[in-house]
């Protein structure tokens, strides 16, 4: 890309009519959005690998189906997260997933005491613990949600379920995490 | 938008904290475009299968030969993806250009052309230069050719010239897929039958070995003869593909 940045409908426009650099860039801007996504269906590195770069192969293919104006994360992460739940079933996995906590703190944040570090690292492990605890449907949900920072719409894109369901399932879902770790702040 | 309670802010703060595997480099142009040649991978496999089974190797389930492994899944495999029409035919199978004719294609590939009478003229002729000459012959689906993953396509019958060996990895067929040793007009031939099956391997971006499946995968015949290896797929029963196969003067 030559000059300033694209931003995002400007990149489709141009992927839509052969540019095929307009779509290269689109496939590094989303890499990590779709292979974290399909990590939390399938739950295997190599399987979301698989499956992201199958969904990127595919959303080029309907590029012409795709109606300008409309917003490209929520249709990108459909496909991707069609591929991923299609390659799930088909290794016949249940859905699992773990998550781990990598660094201590985020750059930028202030160095925190060492009690208060401990502490954190903690309160961190409590939630992850309690996360996966939840149903894999609730889990999906939070996660996308939350850890990816998905909206509504994108969530339920996603996972290939109507909005309504994702809200209903992340407050049922926020209700029971509240319990665990409150459970496991006073057990 | 409503306030966040303590608790979703501290799933937003968890977010970046989460150690996600590292995410590949996805190259899906570069991933398209070698479709056609996985495509051709498959039948110049199917040569290298033939002398494979006459061996008798694939009764461990493994075939080996110089540059290709070739091996029986322990899974079925996925079903192919249907092909919706919404690009040209050529396009979405890597066919290659469309051709005038089977004379014009056979003089761009360099080698003459067979074309199945049992099967009647073809729809279209598509012709590929790269990696190697390939002609394909498409015939659209009627009664006795039903549709398969592709709602335009009954029959392909593809031929080519083909190679001693070829640097790639392949994985040939699922559990429920039949693989059938089969003389085609006197030649050595082989017969896929079932589920889902010409399910290739390839080292993926970060080295492991990852699938990768073809787009038909309906019943398919390969056999080779006189330099040129020929794939007939169609739905149709193992008697009525060898009786077409007959057919390709």
């Amino acid at each position: 890309m030559e000059g300033r940045p694209l931003d995002e409908g400007e990149l489709v426009a141009r992927a839509r009519r052969g540019d095929e650099r307009a779509y290269e860039e689109i496939v590094v801007r989303y890499s990590d959005l779709a292979f974290r996504t399909a990590y939390l269906a399938t739950g295997s590195a190599a399987d979301a690998e698989e499956a992201a770069l199958e969904g990127f192969v595919n959303a080029h293919r309907a590029l012409d189906r795709f109606r300008e104006g409309e917003p490209f994360r929520p249709w990108l992460l459909r496909i991707v997260g069609n591929e991923a739940r299609n390659r799930r079933r088909a290794a016949g996995r249940r859905e699992s997933l773990e998550l781990k906590a990598a660094r201590a703190g985020r750059a930028g944040d202030a160095a925190p005491s060492p009690e208060a570090a401990v502490l954190a690292a903690e309160r961190r492990a409590e939630l992850l613990s309690a996360l996966e605890r939840l149903e894999p449907d609730f889990r999906q949900v939070v996660a996308c949600r939350y850890l990816l920072e998905l909206d509504v719409a994108e969530t339920a894109a996603a996972l290939g379920i109507p909005e309504g369901t994702v809200k209903s399932r992340l407050s049922r879902a926020l209700e029971r995490l509240r319990q665990q770790m409150e459970a496991a702040v006073h057990g | 938008m409503a306030e966040l309670s303590p608790l979703e802010r501290e799933l937003f703060a968890l977010g970046p904290e989460i150690a996600w595997p590292p995410t590949p480099r996805f190259t899906p142009l570069r991933r398209r475009r070698s479709l056609v040649d996985r495509r051709l991978v498959i039948a110049l496999l199917a040569a290298a299968l033939a002398a494979a089974l006459a061996a008798g190797a694939v009764a461990a389930g493994y075939l080996h030969v110089p540059g290709v492994n070739i091996q029986r899944s322990s899974r079925p495999l996925p079903a192919p993806t249907k092909n919706l029409p919404t690009t040209s035919l050529g396009e979405r199978l890597d066919l290659g250009g469309s051709e005038s004719s089977v004379a014009a294609a056979a003089a761009d590939a360099g080698f003459g052309v067979r074309v199945p009478a049992g099967l009647g003229q073809p729809d279209q002729v598509f012709f590929k230069a790269a990696p190697v000459p390939v002609v394909t012959l498409v015939y659209a689906p009627r009664p006795d050719l039903p549709a398969g993953s592709d709602p335009d396509v009954g029959a392909l019958f593809m031929e080519f010239r083909s190679a001693d060996s070829t640097p790639f990895l392949g994985k040939l067929a699922g559990t429920g897929t039949r693989i059938e040793q089969v003389s085609v007009g006197g030649t050595q031939g082989v017969w896929l039958e079932g589920a889902p099956h010409e399910v290739f391997v390839e080292p993926s971006p970060s080295g492991n070995l990852a699938p990768d499946r073809v787009r038909l995968a309906g019943n398919t015949l390969l056999w080779y003869r006189d330099g040129v290896t020929y794939r007939l797929e169609a739905n149709v029963t193992k008697e009525r593909a060898l009786e077409i196969a007959g057919t390709a003067r």
